[in-house]
């Protein structure tokens, strides 16, 4: 029996790891995925998470048949999980979303809410009846810290197997039965040898059919017919001809006419034949280029994008494409003729990201020899709504592009933009880009419409607005344009709208800089998305900044501190310290992972093998944090001075985070510093974040049960609390402080909050235990 | 302490929700929209019916909001104050450019010319592919705008040799006393009038300004009812009276229809749509199937295919329309304007610039067909 148990506590565990990474990349797939709204789905999902575990937990003690409701909880689930991928797919058709159509922040968050709510209720009431039902040899404290470590276990093989095996051969769909099988299983191990009560049997038998129904279903062709309807639910109204997973996103082909449209996680991502899109990109840049001899194209390419750059006499191009499903869907797709320029011996394309690439060169063990150097860089990534897009328009960016392009060589991307009236938002937006650009490049030139082209080069005199010499140029070249000639030119470059481009540009004062460690530019896109909603969002996202938010940290620390002092004499006081230190804690480590991952992805580049690694390193950590004190808990007698001490370190270790991240990225240029630094220092730093937050954990389990020895209550409570912090954070970090604040910033603001909670505790330090009114039930 | 917990945790939540609220209200001096202040050129509207001392009912367009004080028209830009209407942008546009005709477009006007275009925020529509949705999704207070009088917009039109003021970009029926005062002025001084405009007008102030106006491009953009009030929030009928008053008073014509992919490119609506154009407005009424590019809200839909726009010509032209185009595809042969009669190539264009122009004395110079337009 007691192997059941633990088996099906890491299930619990595996379970929610598993559905999380499937459904939340099926929700971005709906929804719109910039930083706001992966804040808002994962702060959805911890929530739910934490009111599950507080509220229900406090049932857990008062359940007679807990192991009976808990097989009947994860026969509930097994319902669940499939259902919800099939409610986020027709997530369209039940709010009424026309096709192409993008959401609105508040069905968005309503929706959200509500599809990950049943899973993470259930789960998080999960993980309060386990820590009840597992075997009473133990104290209290132990048992759960043991629950804890079985459950992080659990989430290390869920998220390690589905993010790197099951999401590149299976559907979510698929996923989600194999996961109800599971769940079904261990419902059936957990009924077979009980005799009371009586009507256990049925649940044993009742477990046993379903998972008898659910592989005939995975056999049969059934369970492909419903995954086509839920599919088809999505992409209504599109001819669908393919939706395929690979380990970066959801990719899907569509077809009107002869028309074939790609999407990339929802988002419309270029039709083919779109030759005016391909065009402008291609020939705006290359015809700003005196001598395009080496071309460097970063995203876009199979659009048609890569041959109209060919049709200029470059002698090399180098295509840098993250997905390789993309150039898949593409061959298999489209038609021969379209992809003639995959057979051109001048065209290399390399699987990586792009701006790996660009830092190998630049910072390679040898100097850039001036004939390995591009004529030209072209980004074809469209505007960075989300952290990893934005590295490739921060100034560290550009000054890598600067050191890999010839003296005359030139820059160039696009973001949207208006032709006829550029509002402050979009103002904003565009000058902060405009001014990064212009810190590095001694030239700066932007070309007008509804998408706007930024040309950038080193040496004066080269990018000119003049349509002649372009169209000169043109014919000079022989290339054959439909569209951008002399008369497309001529229209573009119209003095007028070129000048109040720039004025508009230039008027705007107040944009900062976009640099790695403050990226600030997302959030102006963020901000910039939010104008399509209603006034209130927009002004709530306009009005977010530095200072603004350092005011409301200011505050947050003072209520503290009041608090703590307020209460410092009252029973039950140090439970409620230790309960405020789990919680922040929880933001804390989430805090850590984003910093974490983002500063991984701009000084090692996007890989995701390493993010992954990088991830579960971060459980690993966990795990070892609480299975070190969970194993001599009973020995510590002077729990709550120990449990300062984590506060303690807690509070250092965010600032030693933004030293390390310094020092590693000043030290890529030794190759061997650079690997060991990926490789080795690297990942230490999320075992040892995560170690700290699962050290604490168990310890405040043992004060807190000291004042109510209520486990499942208690567990419930701790956890939930630990979940409530880390939605807080999954809401603020990456969509507000990261961005408006910086790397530095956000790291000493949360050592800050953690200090001020060591503050607090310290404050309790002399205070007793128990409080009067708690019963003692064990 | 269970219970006092979740009471004290929802009134931590509470005073953080309140904290941030006040923040945003009062932290502005770095923000975007409070750093601005807005220049509103405040005048009283036209058209307007006083229900009491502080309730009125708008008259303009078939919205006919009823606006109780300090509230503001769904237009945001007309706002009752005192048992008055306002309008608040009165001679102060935030866009305002030097465009060719042809990009208004109109096809059958002064071919080659440049026509000085304005617009001020605002709009009485909601679409949701709106080009412009900078300027018209916005109220007055929230766009850069500028002060230019109806004579300066003349003078300034006069100064950059147009031949034409255009009244355009948002919705010119929103900023109705500015453009009827700016139409006059223009007439006076030789210039001529283009409208491009969504036509949802009501007819008393329709027909008073088309007294002033020679040429006007309108958005007819679909013919299921709908699709109209879902994605523009327009109703058919009332935008269809209008199309007929514009022919009445002889304002030359010109009629858009935006195809969006997969929601309103089915070809039985469009051919239903062009025998009610050939039936009412005449089958001499140039047509334009305008291509759609991601945008707005509906940034995730895909472009129009090519061959979708060429079958809606075909079934124009079948319905009896003589001048059908194809919009926003640039280099298209149906851009150019075709003798029905003898198919000869009357006006080549290129984008936005002309090739050359076959039409002598307003007639086909092959077969001395008149082609109708102004010329």
């Amino acid at each position: 029996m007691k192997k059941s148990i633990i088996f099906a506590t890491f299930l619990i565990g595996f379970t929610a790891l598993s559905a999380q990474i499937v459904l939340l990349r099926q929700l971005i797939a709906v929804f719109y995925g910039n930083e706001i709204s992966l804040g808002l789905l994962l702060g959805a999902w911890l929530f739910w998470g934490a009111l599950g575990s507080w509220l229900l937990g406090r049932f857990a003690d008062k359940i007679k048949n807990r192991q009976f409701t808990f097989a009947v909880l994860q026969i509930i689930l097994a319902f669940i999980l499939p259902g919800s991928v099939f409610m986020v797919r027709n997530t369209k058709t039940a709010l009424g979303i026309l096709p192409g159509e993008i959401i609105g922040f508040l069905p968005m968050a309503a929706f959200s809410f509500f599809v990950v709510s049943l899973i993470c209720v259930t789960l998080g009431f999960l993980f309060a009846l386990a820590c009840r039902i597992y075997p009473q040899k133990t104290i209290g404290a132990i048992r759960i810290g043991r629950v804890y470590i079985l459950e992080a276990l659990g989430a290390v093989c869920g998220g390690c197997l589905v993010s790197f095996f099951f999401i590149r051969y299976f559907d979510a769909l698929y996923i989600m039965l194999g996961l109800a099988g599971l769940n079904l299983i261990s419902a059936y191990l957990l009924q077979r040898k009980i005799r009371q009560p009586k009507f256990v049997p049925v649940i044993r038998y009742a477990s046993l059919a379903l998972i008898v129904i659910l592989l005939s279903l995975l056999f049969s062709q059934k369970a492909k017919e419903f995954k086509q309807a839920s599919i088809r639910g999505q992409w209504k109204h599109f001819t669908l001809l393919t939706a395929r997973d690979s380990i970066y996103g959801n990719l899907v082909v569509t077809r009107q006419d002869a028309q074939y449209s790609f999407f990339s996680n929802g988002l419309y991502l270029f039709s083919v034949p779109d030759i005016a899109s391909s065009e402008e990109a291609a020939h705006f840049a290359l015809l700003e280029t005196p001598h395009p001899g080496r071309v460097l194209l970063i995203g876009g390419g199979i659009g048609g994008l890569a041959g109209e750059i060919l049709k200029h006499p470059v002698s090399a191009l180098h295509y840098v494409e993250l997905d390789p499903e993309i150039i898949a869907l593409g061959r298999q797709f489209l038609a021969p003729e379209k992809l003639g320029f995959l057979k051109d011996p001048r065209l290399t394309i390399f699987h990586r990201d792009g701006r790996l690439f660009i830092k190998r060169l630049a910072k390679g063990a040898r100097p850039l020899s001036d004939f390995a150097r591009y004529d030209s860089i072209i980004l074809y990534l469209g505007d960075p709504y989300t952290a990893q897009i934005n590295r490739f328009y921060t100034r560290e960016f550009f000054e890598l592009a600067q050191e890999c392009l010839a003296p005359d060589g030139v820059l160039s991307f696009s973001l949207s933009s208006a032709e006829n009236f550029l509002n402050v938002e979009q103002q904003q937006f565009l000058s902060s880009i405009h001014k990064t650009l212009k810190s590095v490049f001694s030239e700066v030139k932007v070309i007008p419409g509804d998408t706007a082209y930024f040309l950038a080069t080193d040496k004066k005199g080269i990018l000119t607005y003049d349509y002649k010499e372009l169209s000169r140029r043109l014919r000079e070249r022989g290339v054959p344009a439909k569209f951008v000639r002399e008369y497309y030119l001529f229209a573009k470059l119209s003095e007028e709208r070129v000048a109040y481009l720039e004025g508009r540009i230039e008027a705007e004062k107040k944009a900062k800089l976009n640099t790695d460690f403050r990226p600030i530019s997302y959030y102006y896109d963020m901000v910039l998305w939010s104008t399509y909603f209603a006034r209130p969002w927009r002004k709530a996202f306009s009005a977010v900044n530095e200072k603004s938010l350092w005011a409301f940290f200011s505050l947050v620390y003072l209520s503290i501190l009041g608090w703590g002092f307020w209460r410092r004499k009252r029973g039950g006081a140090k439970s409620r310290a230790v309960l405020l230190a789990v919680s922040t804690t929880g933001l804390t480590e989430l805090s850590f992972q984003v910093v974490i991952l983002l500063a991984f992805q701009i000084i090692y580049g996007y890989l995701y093998y390493k993010l992954g690694i990088i991830l579960s390193f971060f459980m690993i950590g966990l795990v070892l944090g609480s299975w070190s004190i969970t194993k001599r808990l009973e020995k510590v007698k002077d729990d709550f001075g120990l449990f300062i001490k984590t506060q303690a370190v807690i509070s250092v270790y965010p600032l030693i985070l933004p030293l390390a991240f310094y020092a590693l990225n000043a030290a890529t240029g030794s190759r061997f510093i650079s690997w060991a630094g990926s490789n080795i220092v690297f990942p230490l730093l999320p075992v040892v974040s995560g170690f700290i937050g699962g050290f604490q954990f168990p310890l405040a389990n043992k004060i807190i049960l000291k004042d109510a020895n209520i486990i499942g209550r208690t567990a419930g409570l701790s956890y939930g609390m630990d979940l409530l912090g880390a939605c807080t954070g999954a809401l603020l970090v990456s969509a507000f402080l990261v961005p408006l604040l910086g790397i530095t910033q956000t790291c000493i603001a949360v050592a800050v909050l953690n200090a001020v909670v060591l503050t607090t505790l310290m404050m309790n330090r002399r205070n007793l235990c128990f409080s009067p009114s708690s019963p003692a039930s064990e | 302490m269970e219970k006092r917990l979740v009471k004290q945790t929802i009134l931590v939540l509470a005073a953080i929700s309140i904290c941030v609220f006040l923040n945003a209200m009062f932290s502005g001096q770095d923000s975007v929209s409070a750093a601005r202040k807005p220049l509103l050129g405040k005048r009283e509207a036209l058209y307007y019916t006083k229900l009491d001392d502080k309730t009125v009912q708008c008259g303009l367009c078939p919205r006919r909001c009823l606006l109780m004080e300090g509230m503001r028209g769904a237009c945001r830009v007309r706002e009752a104050r005192g048992g008055k209407l306002y309008t608040y942008v009165y001679g102060n546009p935030c866009a305002y450019h030097i465009d060719p005709i042809e990009k208004k477009p109109v096809y059958h006007m002064l071919p080659a010319t440049a026509s000085f275009s304005i617009a001020t925020a605002g709009c009485n529509l909601r679409c949701k592919f709106c080009q412009n949705w900078t300027i018209s999704q916005r109220p007055p207070e929230e766009t850069d705008n500028i002060k230019m009088m109806p004579h300066e917009v003349v003078e300034e039109a006069l100064k950059n040799n147009c031949s034409s003021i255009a009244y355009t970009y948002s919705e010119p029926i929103i900023f109705y006393e500015y453009m009827l005062d700016t139409a006059k002025l223009a007439r006076d001084k030789g210039l001529k009038n283009v409208m491009v405009t969504a036509g949802y007008i009501n007819e008393e102030p329709l027909r008073q300004l088309c007294k002033y106006i020679d040429a006007a491009n309108v958005d007819l953009k679909g013919f299921d009812k709908k699709y109209l009030r879902e994605i523009c929030g327009e109703e058919l009928e009332p935008l269809l009276e209008a199309l007929k008053i514009f022919k009445e008073e002889g304002v030359w014509l010109e009629l858009t229809n935006l195809i969006v992919p997969t929601l309103n490119d089915d070809m039985e609506t469009i051919e239903k749509m062009c025998i009610w154009i050939k039936d009412n407005l005449g089958a001499e009424t140039p047509l334009h199937f305008s291509r759609f590019t991601p945008r707005y809200k509906l940034r995730n839909l895909y472009l129009t295919p090519v061959a979708t726009l060429e079958e809606a010509r075909q079934v124009a032209e079948r319905a009896g329309l003589k001048y059908v185009y194809i919009g926003n595809v640039p280099g298209h042969p149906a851009e150019n304007t075709y003798c029905p009669d003898c198919q000869a190539l009357l006006i080549e264009r290129l984008g936005f610039s002309i090739k050359q122009n076959n039409i002598v004395e307003r007639r086909c110079k092959f077969c001395g067909r008149p082609v109708p337009g102004i010329w």
